[in-house]
């Protein structure tokens, strides 16, 4: 067990580098992300006396939501901010970031590069919209709006289809756009009453993916049946901030939550799917990441100002 | 949709709500000398930004709107609420549970520290701690970058898996 204080920020989000193993980033917020400053931690592991050693902070003037590495630069990640801005950052370099744009009229609260085609990454806000973005140019390339009708909190790109994403919104609905086509190819609303602040492709199953609610559920989802969810998961005794599927194992998700808990969870067990549940830190628990490349090993962040690296007990078996 | 969250807003029961109530005396026994209005101005901002904060998050210039229009308002606070609306509508809620619930035991409990805040930008006192961080960007050059990408490990079983057929 790792653990690194991110004193006086609360975290909100955090990646392990897509090419280096030992490396990861952390966006955080003072305050809350209520008022004040943010700042990235590029972090790399397995060094130094804690097992922790800071490569690069970076302070911004408003709290940081999200983050995301590059898929084609190791040394470049994208930070989404409450002020509406996104920051491309060069950790080779201090300071200052690299780009910044300011389109989205309110907090951005999600940021992801594309794994496929890897010069692009996209961008969901509380101002509604989704917004398509290449390093290379100083405006987006695309943004696609007039759809959610309240903020959208994720915005998570296929593993398997370079066009392809989804987007969880606080209208109750989840959504599939096509960046080829100006309105989205499918919406769900896949907890009927609640907000759904996060959501995830299943890495095996194109065709399957997560969903996490204000209800306290997470549901799974087949694209080609939108009717009926395949599963609830039910146990998280507050709202689910954030889900991932593991990028090693078909049926293994993990989800952290307000109630401040992360738990794992076997979808491939329909009766008893509830596989850990770690109850590390003292706060709601906001940010989760698997890693690539150790198998088994997550990450997480929370409100408690403590970023948490670990194997859990359930992947040692 | 919209004006069924002015609704319950304003249906909300904010008397046995135990978290604003406990909040709620800071809040005013720093106020004491003040008039009324400017007392029940405080009181309805301070429900405003628990209610957008905690239960539903919504527009409160929206809401003063609405509220006109329906011809609901007779308080003569109005004045003090648009003036100070923008350290409201600024907050940053995420976690919104459904107005219809209505179950104030369901809300996950912030952090004490996360109230006092609340209670500070509510009364409109300077937050300590802000840096001043320049909005410059890097006079540097980028890096270029030196490792290939790594397939993913689903790539990576994909390609087995191919190769195996």
């Amino acid at each position: 067990m790792l653990k690194f204080r991110t004193q006086g920020y609360n975290g909100y989000s955090l990646q392990f580098s897509p090419f280096i193993e030992n490396k990861i980033a952390c966006a955080t917020s003072a305050n809350f992300g209520l008022v004040g400053n943010g700042r990235l931690f590029v972090l790399n592991t397995g060094v130094g006396p804690e097992g922790v050693e800071v490569e690069r902070i970076y302070d911004t003037q408003d709290g940081l939501f999200d983050c995301s590495w590059s898929e084609i630069n190791e040394n470049q990640l994208v930070t989404a901010s409450g002020d509406g801005s996104i920051k491309l950052w060069d950790i080779k370099l201090t300071e200052f970031p690299i780009q910044n744009w300011h389109e989205h009229s309110r907090e951005v609260f999600s940021v992801q590069w594309n794994f496929i085609k890897k010069d692009t990454f996209i961008s969901g806000s509380w101002d509604h919209s989704i917004k398509l973005w290449t390093p290379e140019r100083s405006q987006s390339l695309t943004t696609f709006n007039i759809e959610h009708t309240n903020c959208v909190y994720n915005t998570i790109w296929s593993p398997y289809n370079a066009d392809l994403f989804g987007s969880a919104s606080g209208d109750q609905t989840v959504k599939i756009w096509d960046t080829k086509l100006p309105h989205s190819i499918q919406t769900i609303i896949a907890h009927p009453g609640f907000e759904i602040l996060s959501m995830d492709w299943n890495k095996y199953q194109e065709n399957i993916i997560i969903t996490a609610s204000t209800d306290k559920s997470l549901k799974v989802w087949d694209l080609r049946r939108p009717d009926i969810e395949l599963l609830c998961l039910r146990g998280h005794e507050y709202a689910v901030r954030r889900v991932k599927c593991s990028p090693h194992n078909v049926n293994i998700i993990a989800s952290v939550s307000y109630d401040m808990t992360m738990r794992i969870w076997d979808i491939s067990r329909q009766s008893n799917p509830l596989v850990e549940v770690y109850d590390g830190h003292t706060e709601f628990v906001l940010g989760l990441d698997f890693n690539l490349y150790i198998e088994g090993q997550i990450a997480t962040c929370a409100w408690d100002e403590n970023i948490h690296i670990f194997q859990p007990p359930a992947f040692l078996s | 949709m919209t004006e069924q969250i002015f609704k319950a807003f304003e249906n909300y029961d904010f008397e046995n709500d135990t978290n604003f109530q406990t909040g709620l005396p800071s809040i005013l026994n720093s106020h004491q000398d003040k008039p009324k209005e400017k007392l029940d101005a405080l009181i309805e901002k301070a429900k405003c930004f628990y209610y957008s904060k905690v239960i539903q998050e919504f527009d409160y210039d929206n809401y003063l709107t609405w509220k006109t229009n329906t011809n609901k308002l007779a308080s003569s606070n109005i004045k003090d609420n648009v003036e100070s609306s923008s350290v409201i509508t600024s907050s940053k809620s995420d976690v919104n549970n459904n107005p219809q619930t209505e179950q104030t035991a369901d809300n996950p409990q912030y952090p004490r520290t996360f109230y006092q805040l609340v209670e500070m930008i509510a009364e409109e006192q300077p937050i300590p701690g802000i840096k001043q961080i320049p909005n410059e960007l890097n006079k540097g050059n980028p890096s270029i970058p030196t490792i290939k990408p790594r397939p993913k490990p689903w790539e990576k079983k994909n390609m087995n898996n191919d190769n195996d057929i």
